[in-house]
């Protein structure tokens, strides 16, 4: 909550076990405030990914007509309302409409028995799929990925930008029904890379609708945190998201390199550990490996590699070093650029850099890219190390992950100053 | 005769015959933990508006509306002993040094930054000032600074700087210069325009004689540091200093109202006017006259002395001190006081003159 006049911070309603809060919106009085959000369930004991229930879709209230902050499901059963991402609250504050990404739909949600529903269940509601449909008043199809929403000024219609159709859906909101699409200006034909991206975000192909690509990587990027994949037992082989960015060049994929090729981790590993259902044909997942392999690096807002700082050039001249501070010389496997050369920063091999915890099925491990890492925290395998620091500070007490027991504080920072380029 | 008798009255009331100075006089008001605080050990204070913030040994207290609310290593503080506090005025951010780390407390979040997750020079930091967009911290191995819109970390040590000793006890950054005040190196100077470091060290060398008086500064120990108006302060173990930019101006107890020597912080007000919190008392200097608040040395009550220009020492009638006379840290609130004490947080409240 930041103060407006005075341009500082002054509160924070901590948003509980919400890994992305999207748009926020009040009611016209100032005293409801609705957080569209998405509440990943990825913390051990967690029933893995393909046992679903991975991710809630829910709403925080807060305000004045609610006291404590309380989290408030939209999910119900083979009804998922997947990344809620848009809200708007009617003027009257009658309703709250909620655009939904994945499942492609807007809800509206009846304020009076949302309010009614809250103040007779005290607290989280996220996990119960039997509330929604106490307050969730409609659901309205719309196009592929709807975003943001803005009611007219007299609330008689809704509209709703489908980002990945190109269109406007209008919605009559005396009758929750679409009642015109506006196309904006596209190509006639929807193209293969359009068409991967659909597939990306929608949460069709998965078991009752529950998830898309785009849970875990979010807007294409990656949400930050750590999940247990397999049914391999609970807890095993943790591993940490990575982007994917700039993907070409850089397989194989999975922490443990058992995917040589986006056909194989898009094709049947997403079935079979993650939609839980009918898999893409092959010209969707064709399309969809088009649109994951034209994913361009994100520029480096900060960062001019261009014109390297004398910080960032003594690092990258720890990089590249071959011989440690005491005149001997480094081991191929043990230098920086060895594993992290070329212009990825990987040379697609797995190493063991001494990471393994009891809990791994296994020590050796892919090589991951550099791109764009001073973004992609937390690191190593299972995130274990939150920052670029600590990959040296804490986890490589035997050198094992490259020679840099011999370095200053002030050489480790340059040497993180310099990887925070690529 | 009476017409003369009367004239010798007003000459007596007027500063031609060295009437007493008139400074300022303060109602203290004691915080202990028998009313809130989380330890007596108050090491640093600093006031936010009507927000009062001490760093204690036993955690970060906030008091607000009349009431304490303490942050521990629970709430994800760095280390329940907090040495340093400084505002970023931009945010209402507060930047906690610690025995364990930086800490960054924005509306109840913390962030804590350490020598092992990020580029803190080390865990130990004495010192913390927030200029612009950048946190500068003083610490026991080196300085650093931390550019908030790029993440980036620089450090300062003897590599780099003029520093031979890396323990910083203290850093003041302003637009123009960073100072930070070295323990056994002196003054450190940054330009921050230029990008040039000075050094400002004892001429007597190392040893606590002052042969040459007002020649620079006073001693190689630094323990804190305040550049306000183009002109800096500087405190030691063994007196203080003000300097101007070309003329050095020492302070010790023979020769000034300085309680004791040995200083733990100073805080300037401007180019005339300072505050020294000592280990004998806290002092007021308006650069002329000097007022020092404590408890009696000999008796434990409450007493405050003014010392003139000419030396003259007069004793002012009170009925409070500070919690104690072993002063840390001080800091303003419009016309009062915040002093952080050995043994609790003192809330000096402005009188007008002859209340107390």
């Amino acid at each position: 909550m930041i103060d407006a006049t005075r341009g500082v911070v002054v509160d924070r309603i901590l948003l509980r076990d919400v890994a992305h809060g999207f748009h926020a919106a009040f009611s016209r009085d100032g005293r409801l405030g609705v957080v569209a959000q998405l509440h990943p369930k990825n913390l051990v004991p967690l029933a893995h990914l393909e046992h679903g229930g991975a991710f809630a879709d829910t709403l925080t209230l807060f305000g004045a007509d609610i006291g404590s902050p309380v989290e408030v499901p939209l999910d119900e059963l083979e009804r998922y309302a997947v990344r809620p991402f848009g809200v708007v609250i009617a003027p009257d504050k009658s309703h709250i409409y909620v655009s939904c990404q994945g499942s492609e739909v807007v809800l509206v949600v009846d304020v009076a028995r949302l309010m009614e529903f809250v103040h007779r269940h005290p607290g989280s509601s996220a996990s119960d799929l039997s509330a929604s449909s106490q307050y969730v008043s409609a659901r309205v199809a719309v196009g592929h990925d709807p975003r943001g929403l803005l009611l007219t000024p007299d609330s008689r219609r809704l509209l709703v930008a489908n980002r990945l159709d190109d269109t406007i859906s209008v919605i009559d909101t005396r009758s929750d029904r679409v009642v015109r699409t506006v196309q904006l200006r596209s190509p006639r034909q929807v193209s293969v890379q359009r068409h991967g991206e659909q597939t990306f975000y929608t949460a069709r192909y998965s078991f009752q609708g529950q998830i898309g690509c785009a849970n875990c990587h979010i807007d294409s990027t990656f949400d930050g945190l750590t999940w247990d994949l397999e049914p391999d037992g609970f807890g095993r082989d943790i591993v940490d998201n990575r982007l994917i960015e700039d993907l070409r060049g850089t397989e194989p994929y999975k922490w443990n390199g058992g995917n040589p090729n986006l056909p194989t981790e898009c094709g049947p590993r997403t079935e079979m550990y993650f939609w839980r259902s009918e898999n893409y044909d092959s010209l969707t997942l064709t399309d969809l490996i088009v649109y994951l392999r034209g994913l361009p690096r994100r520029p480096a807002r900060l960062l001019s590699p261009a014109e390297l700082t004398p910080a960032q050039e003594r690092g990258r001249t720890l990089f590249a070093r071959t011989v440690d501070k005491f005149g001997k010389p480094i081991s191929e496997a043990n230098r920086c650029s060895y594993c992290h050369g070329g212009p990825k920063g990987t040379n697609q091999r797995s190493f063991d850099v001494g990471t393994r915890r009891p809990t791994d099925n296994g020590g050796v491990f892919d090589t991951p890219q550099l791109t764009n890492v001073s973004l992609t925290a937390p690191y190593l395998h299972d995130g274990s190390a939150r920052t670029l620091e600590e990959i040296w500070t804490r986890f490589n007490p035997e050198d094992k992950h490259g020679r840099t027991n011999d370095l200053t504080k002030d050489e480790l920072n340059d040497l993180i100053e310099y990887l925070r380029t690529r | 005769m009476k017409k003369l008798f009367a004239i010798f009255l007003l000459l007596a009331g007027s500063s031609a015959f060295g009437a007493d100075p008139k400074m300022p006089m303060y109602r203290f008001e004691n915080f202990t933990t028998a009313t809130g605080l989380p330890d007596n050990h108050v090491f640093s204070v600093l006031v936010d508006g009507d927000r009062v913030w001490a760093g204690t040994e036993n955690g970060l207290a906030l008091y607000e509306n009349r009431a304490w609310k303490t942050y521990t290593p629970a709430d994800g503080l760095a280390h329940r002993a907090v040495l340093s506090l400084a505002l970023d005025k931009r945010t209402g951010d507060v930047w906690a040094g610690t025995m364990g780390g930086l800490s960054r407390i924005s509306a109840g979040r913390i962030d804590t930054f350490t020598q092992l997750n990020s580029g803190l020079s080390n865990d130990v930091v004495y010192g913390v000032s927030v200029e612009g967009g950048n946190v500068w911290a003083a610490t026991a191995a080196g300085a650093c600074r931390l550019d908030l819109h790029s993440g980036q970390w620089s450090l300062y040590n003897e590599r780099n700087t003029p520093m031979n000793e890396i323990w910083v006890y203290a850093v003041h950054a302003t637009p123009a210069k960073v100072y930070f005040a070295v323990w056994g190196s002196g003054l450190l100077e940054y330009d921050q325009k230029t990008g040039k470091w000075d050094k400002y060290d004892d001429p007597d060398g190392e040893t606590e004689m002052v042969l040459f008086k007002d020649q620079g500064l006073i001693h190689e120990i630094v323990t804190s540091v305040s550049y306000v108006d183009n002109i800096v302060w500087a405190a030691t173990y063994f007196g203080d200093s003000r300097y101007d930019g070309r003329y050095w101006h020492n302070f010790l107890t023979k020769d000034s109202g300085l309680p004791s020597n040995f200083t733990n912080q100073v805080k300037g007000v401007d180019a005339n006017r300072a505050w020294f919190s000592t280990d004998k008392g806290l002092a007021y200097y308006d650069g002329v006259n000097w007022a020092v608040y404590r408890n009696s040395l000999t008796t434990g009550t409450p007493e405050m002395t003014v010392r003139d220009g000419q030396g003259k020492v007069t004793s002012v009638a009170v009925t409070t001190a500070p919690a104690h006379n072993y002063v840390l840290g001080i800091d303003f609130q419009g016309d009062d006081i915040w002093v952080a004490t050995a043994k609790g947080l003192s809330h000096g409240i402005r009188q007008q003159e002859g209340k107390n």
